[in-house]
């Protein structure tokens, strides 16, 4: 029996969280969410009665589940606000308008395939499944990313007297330190059993490998620093140690110096030969779906069997209306967009605060650091900067893109504030203390803040633990038909996986209920059972 | 090549709208202003989560004054303001021209959004609120003879901001922002977070 529902009813029964987290726990169940390993979206044909979906935005997210609809045989719409398809994996070329709200810029670097810019991702770390797959699936030319350069340089304010050092040589010099002090403080008898004496042994070599020690376990300096002079026809000469106490009133080791150890940093990772927007245009050219640029969403309306938008495009509002919506509208911007979703699933879009990055591309006239030995990686700094890129790619020619990149809340933060050209005369002056003639080689730079960017303002949603306590379920289940999507509904916001991982779970939840392999909260209510 | 190829798409793509059109006659903003919606929220209803405030519901005269302010470094230029801040070059963007006509646009919108906060009459509202009345009128809609806002279209979160910008020295501090100067002394008779909550709550139930 079909019964009559008002609109209330409706909403108040797809808002109820025991409803919700029902579809999500048979979902699980049935081992339809994709772990890291199952990238294959593998969606059965679509029923012929319900195969329109439309797409919120035209980022990684979109068009990742469009590729993957497609195939299974839906009928998509995507509708994007930019003027451009790719959201934040944007790479700016001479030419490029940037679209920052406030200070609109246009990029001046050379026309030059090496002379690109990837302001938002540039590394691929090797167990994010989901992108390998796709990079996979489209070819695209990749290359190694090099996101840890041992000849690059160390800044710290308050340490070295203000004087860059190299990372090799702070990280030889901390690591005998430790080892030499470790070792002298060690005593036999502290150890208990079942550590044995030779247990005890072992362990004093293992630290004078680990430090580079002497016979006597005392650290005179390393090769690991990179010698004064010497090597190949005269003889080695080592580089003095530091001292430790300079190494201990620097701030590196707090966690610069062990970034390029964390999960998603460690080495190898790859990039995008040319540029990251060339996964863009991979999924670009396997999509057949209209992509309506220019399209700004302006309602979201739920019903029971459909989800209707209404956008503006060319002057005038439109609408559209499909089975199902893929969203992936920052939800810090979805929050100011009309709809009628229950008033919790808008309290939650509207509580995840957003995050701050800045990003700025500098064009070099000259590859300056190949003159120091430094061909790809970054410097480090304390200041606002902090980090400093050197092009991985077109090494030996003439130009070369540098990048000034932070995620410090304060320092990105400080540097939205200022207009794009103070902006690069602030980072040209914290520049000066790693490379001081840096001044004599600009050409031109363009900076991103993403927290000003159109149609983003913000990366990477801020959740906290008790924010993921209280919202993250109830925006990672459907509201209805109606899906948010996008890194912001993962556990990795401000990573593309993110993106892929939040598109499958969707699009395995939608295969799961066009299946009747779970039962939706709709078909709950026509039964007479909801909330 | 790959390149060249995702441009022409875009370029045929912009012919395919086949989509009907709704409420042609409507309130469409122009191309011009429709970046104001990104933080603002679609028609100016306001979005908490980019701190940027609802606009339909005041008057072109203030929503002018407000462009200027923060055009003219009155507004948004202290460290701590960071929505004031992120703001003001968005009105520094705006020709004399266009500073009018977007004002006139937006006050000519409907207010159609409910206010985050029914509102609740409590005899300490209606007291805090007695020392308001003079500039902001008695019904809270405004007076434009002391350049003082409407106030009670606006949401909560907006309107204890303000007040605390006003209190912690943020807003109002100077010497050529005469409104704001005036704004900033009416405050001092609020003292606690709850006279805050309390004239706010008051000042909505006017609505
Ligand atoms: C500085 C920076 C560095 C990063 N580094 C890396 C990295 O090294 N490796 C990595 O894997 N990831 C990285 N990321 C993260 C990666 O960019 C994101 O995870 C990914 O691009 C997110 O895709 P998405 O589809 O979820 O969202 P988005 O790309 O943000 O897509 C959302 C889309 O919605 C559109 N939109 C907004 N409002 C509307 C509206 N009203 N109507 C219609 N459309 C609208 C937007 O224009 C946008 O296109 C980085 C990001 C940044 C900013
Ligand atoms: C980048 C986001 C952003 C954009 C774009 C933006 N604003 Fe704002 N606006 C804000 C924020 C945030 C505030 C609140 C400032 C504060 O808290 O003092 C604000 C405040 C205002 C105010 C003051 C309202 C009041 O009651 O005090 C006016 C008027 C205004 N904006 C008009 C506009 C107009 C017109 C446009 C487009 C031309 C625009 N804004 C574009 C973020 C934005
Ligand atoms: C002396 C006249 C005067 C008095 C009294 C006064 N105000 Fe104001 N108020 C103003 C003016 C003028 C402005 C606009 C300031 C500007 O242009 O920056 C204003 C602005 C505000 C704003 C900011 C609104 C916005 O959209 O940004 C709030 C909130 C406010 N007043 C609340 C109050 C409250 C509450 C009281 C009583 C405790 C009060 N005012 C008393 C004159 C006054």
């Amino acid at each position: 029996m079909i019964r009559e529902f008002s609109r209330r009813q409706f909403l108040n029964a797809i808002g109820s969280a025991g409803g919700s987290a029902a579809v999500y726990q048979s979902a699980l169940a049935l081992g339809l969410l994709s772990t890291s390993h199952n990238v294959r979206a593998s969606l059965k044909p679509v029923p012929e009665a319900s195969k329109k979906v439309i797409l919120l935005g035209a980022g990684l997210a979109s068009l990742t589940s469009a590729y993957e609809l497609e195939r299974a045989g839906y009928e998509c719409t995507i509708l994007e606000a930019s003027h451009r398809i790719g959201g934040r994996s944007l790479t700016i070329r001479g030419g490029d308008t940037v679209d920052e709200l406030g200070y609109p810029q246009k990029c001046d670097f050379d026309k030059n395939k090496d002379l690109f810019f990837n302001a938002g991702p540039s590394r691929i770390p090797i167990h994010h499944h989901h992108l390998m797959h796709y990079l996979r699936t489209f070819q695209i030319p990749l290359e190694v990313f090099t996101n840890n350069n041992r000849n690059a340089w160390v800044h710290d304010t308050k340490a070295f007297g203000g004087k860059r050092m190299r990372i090799k040589q702070y990280t030889a010099d901390a690591r005998g330190f430790m080892a030499e002090l470790s070792s002298k403080s060690l005593n036999r008898n502290d150890f208990d059993r079942p550590f044995t004496d030779n247990d005890f042994e072992r362990f004093q070599a293992f630290l004078k490998s680990y430090g580079d020690l002497d016979e006597n376990a005392l650290y005179k300096g390393s090769s690991r620093a990179g010698y004064q002079s010497g090597g190949m026809i005269t003889p080695a000469i080592k580089k003095t140690p530091i001292d430790f106490r300079e190494i201990l009133n620097s701030s590196f080791w707090e966690h610069r110096m062990h970034w390029a150890q964390s999960e998603d940093q460690s080495a190898p990772m790859l990039t995008a030969t040319g540029g990251m927007d060339t996964i863009i245009d991979g999924f670009v050219d396997n999509i057949d779906s209209k992509i309506l640029l220019n399209a700004q969403v302006q309602n979201v309306q739920l019903h029971e069997h459909s989800v209707s938008v209404s956008y503006r495009h060319e002057g005038q509002l439109k609408q559209v209306s499909g089975d199902y919506c893929f969203n992936s509208i920052p939800k810090h911007i979805m929050s100011g967009i009309p709809n009628n979703f229950p008033r919790d699933y808008q309290t939650a879009l509207s509580s995840i605060p957003r995050g701050l990055l800045f990003k700025m591309g500098i064009q070099m006239n000259k590859r300056f650091w190949e003159d120091e030995d430094i061909y790809g990686g970054f410097s480090w700094s304390d200041q606002d900067i902090e980090q400093l890129w050197y092009p991985p790619h077109g090494l030996f020619s003439k130009k070369g893109i540098m990048i000034v990149y932070m995620f410090n809340d304060e320092a990105t933060y400080r540097f939205g504030l200022l207009n794009p050209q103070q902006r690069l005369e602030k980072a040209l002056h914290e520049a000066e203390a790693i490379h001081p003639d840096i001044r004599k080689y600009v050409d031109s730079a363009v900076s991103v803040p993403w927290h000003r960017m159109n149609h983003t303002m913000g990366c990477t949603a801020k959740w906290t633990p008790e924010l993921r306590d209280q919202w993250f379920k109830r925006l990672q289940e459907p509201v209805g038909r109606h899906y948010m999507i996008g890194d912001q509904i993962s556990y990795h916001p401000g990573w593309q996986e993110g993106a892929f991982g939040s598109a499958h779970f969707a699009l395995s939840h939608l295969n799961a209920r066009q299946h009747n392999e779970i039962t939706t909260h709709v078909n709950a209510i026509n039964h007479g059972q909801g909330a | 090549m790959i390149r060249l190829i995702r441009f022409s798409r875009m370029l045929v793509l912009s012919f395919l709208v086949t989509q009907q059109t709704v409420y042609a006659d409507d309130h469409p903003i122009p191309d011009e202003y429709v970046y104001c919606t990104v933080c603002h929220g679609i028609l100016f209803g306001g979005n908490v989560a980019t701190a940027a405030p609802k606009l339909t519901g005041l008057s072109a005269w203030y929503i002018e004054s407000q462009l200027r302010a923060f055009r003219d470094g009155l507004r948004g230029t202290h460290i701590e303001d960071l929505a004031g801040l992120e703001m003001r070059p968005m009105a520094e963007m705006l020709s004399e021209e266009r500073l009018s006509q977007v004002s006139r646009l937006v006050a000519t919108l409907p207010n159609q959004n409910q206010l985050d906060n029914p509102g609740k009459r409590t005899e300490r509202g209606k007291q805090l609120y007695s020392g308001c009345g003079a500039c902001h009128g008695a019904d809270g809609r405004g007076n434009q003879q002391f350049a003082a806002p409407n106030l009670v279209t606006q949401d909560s979160w907006y309107l204890i901001k303000q007040l605390n910008n006003y209190r912690n020295n943020i807003r109002g501090t100077q010497d050529r922002d005469i409104p704001g100067r005036q704004m900033r002394s009416a405050v001092s008779g609020l003292e606690s977070e709850q006279d805050l909550i309390d004239v706010v709550s008051f000042i909505q139930s006017m609505q």
